[in-house]
């Protein structure tokens, strides 16, 4: 198969389990994005794929080529989140530094510049360039050595955020214009949507979740997930015999096909309305505060805290209906 | 899969071998020596029964008396340099380095020719005063008590400079925070200031000690037995010389090796940090007549450990220059600088081949390596030198035999050029690698990681990246290696190949010989060359000061 395939990574330091059990595939061209938080594994999935750290199970395939290599000889570029050029090197000296003799150093290195926008600056040094401009360096000396896999560590973190957008397009650009498979680490949501073609969650060391950006904004499917999308309720709640045994008492529509045990109800802010009329789920509103557009309310609702959005204020202590919207409610089983 | 990682790990294993195969050669001498503790056990008796104790009783009175001294000298100036600005306080913040130029045998001949009959203070007390008055203020500083001035005088720089680090790195927010819970200058100094600094300075103290049990050409100029004096005597008077000799290496040895434990504890201390972020401390001026008073006395430790002997010096070269210079200079210059470049160039590239070795793996090795690789610092040139003579010798036996030879061996090996050198290196290693080492950590591994990942091999990352990443550090190592050779004595006077003359021993032989004047000479040069590190690091202080 072109493309990454990776198959069943697991890998410990010392005693604490890194990496359970990934597997994930890119096609040939496809970005794609891991995303976690900072302790979720990711970057560390991105070293064993450079050959920086071993696994200890599990393999890995390029283009459907076992990748065991070691790292100088993995055909895997790497782009460091702090970029590590080499300080005593210019530009085009840094961007020609892996390339082999085979290789026509001149034509490349002129390729490069172009397509990373830098013509013109291939005598400078490193520390005579701005941020985005030594990260364009990077990505152009990986991209130099032509490599099937390009992986990128937080490309975008050491960017404030009037250069991010920009540098979230060029980076876009130049992946498509390569058509080169490309895998970036990040933490931020909106770097993987506006970059990725297809989005992998890592939490605690497990694959949790892979889906296009759109999918994965509409169906988290996992707290996990729906913890980095952020504006989603979560309520913990039991099960038996198709009903609420413990937790908020949703309706008996939506919890009588579940079997018995532990689930998070999972639904976005505004699937949860404050109502006029009187309904089941009465809850007391603990404090909202002004968002820019209306009001974000927090309110208890037996004993669990679910988040609503509101036109109107919503004053501390008054008791307030909630409305479900109940297609928008998904519900991940706990094991 | 199984082949290419065990492709991999060979390569580092290749590194690792290597390194502990020379390690496993620097280490060799003091296991020889730590062996002997236990190797004819009856000359321990001897050993007691005959020889005298009052050096026992001398080395500890001197290092002990250094410590102190070397604490008023060194502890006081630092906290004045890293607090106060006063007249002076720019040159002195490194000119109180400076003493430590004057090996401690030139310091102490130099003192000696000052306060001779002949010298500058009687001639200038007899012309004044009379010849009677003159022989009344006479003061014999060729007495233990005499010596440990001298000592503390050219060695409290190491106490200066680790008090100085720690006083300028520990952060303002500490001593802000003790003086705002109501603590005084007083115990903010006693109870915050002195206990953060306590690590550092008694790894200075450590190694003034080191260089109190180091010592030779002083304390054999000043007639004061000590260890090391006590390793020569029997040495080159008994018949089994070279037995007490070993023996005596060992006992000094084991108690070298307590205060290397100690010392890495308190090191171990010293990295307990509040994870407080650093916050230089905003120095205050002092103006007026304090602040000349206060110059006037930071500069006394410079002005008699540095500017009146060198001054001394220069007047005597001056006279006798014409009698040594020309030939006789020129060979001594030449050796001292053969035998200095071709061990500090050996010293920083096993230097190097060690921290690189430690910085591709995580074996336990590596670390081990480097720990052996500095303990030579410690240990006294003579101890070293007994400790590469006798495996030195003992190949000569063997070889000899080889050949059939009759009567005594040979000397193939030992008294030969290699020989010395690889004392050099066995005492000096440290020197190179903790500098050369320091260097390696500033290089991210980050960059080592882009250029495997570029495809370029680990010998190929150490030419490409590190070499030239390293340059000056790596230029900086040669240099401070290449001035400790220069400057050593005791190890090149038991190991020298015979007639083979460096400016530290002709300096010391010709103030043996009464030619204190014409010994100024050779001493001058030393301390000159001596002068360049400290002034280049100064330099470069200043310049990353500036740029930060």
């Amino acid at each position: 198969m072109e493309g990454i395939t990776v198959k069943g990574i697991s890998k410990r330091f010392g005693n604490t389990p890194v990496l359970t059990g990934i597997s994930l595939t890119a096609a040939q061209g496809e970005c794609m994005a891991l995303l976690g938080e900072s302790g979720s594994g990711k970057t560390t999935l991105l070293r064993i794929l450079a050959g920086l750290e071993t696994p200890d199970q599990g393999t890995l395939q390029l283009n459907g080529i076992a990748l065991d290599q070691p790292a100088e000889q993995r055909p895997v570029g790497l782009v460091f989140q702090d970029y590590a050029l080499f300080p005593h090197l210019t530009v085009a000296k840094n961007i020609c530094f892996g390339m082999t003799k085979k290789q026509d150093k001149p034509t490349i290195l002129k390729e490069m510049l172009q397509l990373v926008d830098l013509e013109g600056f291939q005598k400078r040094y490193p520390h005579q360039l701005s941020g985005g401009q030594q990260q364009r360096v990077a990505i152009a000396r990986a991209l130099a050595t032509k490599p099937d896999l390009l992986l990128l560590d937080e490309p975008f973190s050491n960017l404030d955020a009037s250069l991010r957008k920009q540098v979230r397009q060029e980076i876009s650009a130049i992946l498509k214009h390569t058509h080169t498979t490309s895998l970036f680490v990040t933490h931020d949501l909106e770097d993987a949507l506006a970059v990725a073609d297809k989005i992998v969650v890592l939490a605690h060391g497990k694959n949790v979740r892979t889906a296009s950006p759109p999918e994965l904004c509409r169906h988290p499917k996992h707290p996990a997930v729906a913890a980095l999308l952020g504006n989603w309720n979560q309520l913990e709640i039991t099960i038996r015999s198709g009903k609420v045994a413990h937790g908020v008492h949703l309706p008996e529509r939506l919890t009588a096909p579940l079997k018995d045990g532990q689930y998070t109800a999972l639904f976005p802010y505004d699937a949860a309305r404050p109502s006029s009329e009187k309904t089941p789920l009465s809850s007391r509103v603990d404090h909202s505060f002004y968002n820019g557009h209306g009001f974000t309310g927090t309110l208890l609702c037996q004993e669990s805290v679910i988040r609503t959005f509101s036109r109107e204020e919503l004053p501390a202590g008054a008791e307030v209906y909630l409305e479900l919207e109940e297609k928008n409610i998904q519900f991940y089983a706990h094991e | 899969m199984a082949q290419t990682a065990k492709q991999k790990r060979f390569s580092v294993h290749y590194w690792l071998l290597i390194s502990t195969v020379v390690a496993a050669f620097i280490a060799f001498p003091l296991l020889v020596i730590l062996y002997h503790l236990f190797y004819e056990p009856h000359i321990w008796t001897t050993l007691f029964t005959t020889l005298r104790t009052g050096y026992i009783f001398n080395t500890f009175y001197l290092a002990a008396g250094a410590i102190f001294l070397s604490l008023i000298l060194g502890v006081p100036t630092a906290w004045a340099i890293s607090n106060y600005r006063f007249p002076g306080s720019r040159f002195l913040e490194w000119g109180l380095i400076l003493p430590l130029t004057i090996p401690t045998y030139i310091l102490s001949i130099t003192y000696a020719g000052i306060f001779d009959f002949s010298g500058p203070i009687q001639r200038f007390l007899r012309s004044t005063y009379g010849t009677e008055t003159a022989q009344n203020w006479y003061i014999d500083i060729m007495t233990p008590n005499g010596l440990l001035v001298l000592l503390a005088l050219s060695l409290y720089p190491y106490v200066y400079v680790a008090a100085k680090t720690a006083f300028g790195m520990r952060s303002a927010s500490y001593t802000e925070a003790a003086r705002s819970l109501g603590a005084g200058k007083i115990k903010t100094f006693t109870k915050v200031v002195l206990p953060l600094a306590r690590p550092a300075i008694f790894g200075g103290l450590f190694l003034v000690v080191m260089e109190v049990f180091n010592d030779y050409g002083a304390a054999r100029y000043f007639g004061v037995p000590t260890f090391t004096t006590e390793i020569f005597r029997s040495w080159f008077s008994r018949e089994d010389g070279l037995s007490i000799a070993v023996k005596l290496s060992a006992l000094l040895l084991v108690v070298i090796i307590f205060l290397i434990r100690a010392e890495r504890t308190q090191r171990g201390l010293a990295q307990r940090s509040g994870g407080v972020r650093l916050r230089p401390v905003r120095r205050t001026e002092i103006k007026g007549w304090k602040g000349i008073l206060t110059g006037a006395v930071c500069s006394l430790p410079v002005v008699f450990g540095f500017a009146i002997p060198v001054a001394q010096l220069g007047y005597w070269s001056g006279l006798t220059v014409q009698k040594i210079a020309g030939h006789e200079l020129g060979v001594l210059i030449l050796n001292s600088c053969l035998v200095a470049l071709v061990t500090s160039v050996l010293v920083v590239s096993i230097a190097v081949l060690f921290a690189y070795t430690r910085r591709i793996t995580s074996h336990q090795l590596g670390h081990f390596i480097s720990q052996i690789s500095v303990i030579g610092y410690a240990i006294p040139g003579a101890v070293i030198a007994v400790g590469v003579l006798l495996p030195f010798a003992f190949a000569d036996r063997q070889l000899h035999q080889w050949f059939g030879g009759e009567g005594r061996a040979q000397l193939w090996l030992s008294g030969t050029f290699g020989c010395l050198v690889f004392a050099y290196i066995v005492r000096f290693m440290a020197v190179g690698f903790n500098g050369v080492e320091a260097g390696f950590e500033k290089v991210s591994t980050r960059l080592d990681e882009a250029g495997r990942s570029l495809g370029r091999k680990k010998g190929s990352l150490l030419l490409r990246i590190h070499f030239p990443l390293l340059k000056t550090t790596l230029a900086g190592a040669l240099l401070l290696v290449f001035v400790d050779v220069l400057k050593e004595l005791p190890l090149t006077l038991i190991l020298r190949p015979f007639g083979f003359d460096t400016l530290a021993t002709r300096t010391f032989e010709l103030a043996n010989d009464e030619l204190i004047a014409q010994s100024a000479v050779p001493a001058l040069v030393i301390v000159m060359v001596g002068i360049m590190p400290i002034f280049l690091l100064h330099k470069v202080i200043n310049k990353q000061a500036w740029k930060g």
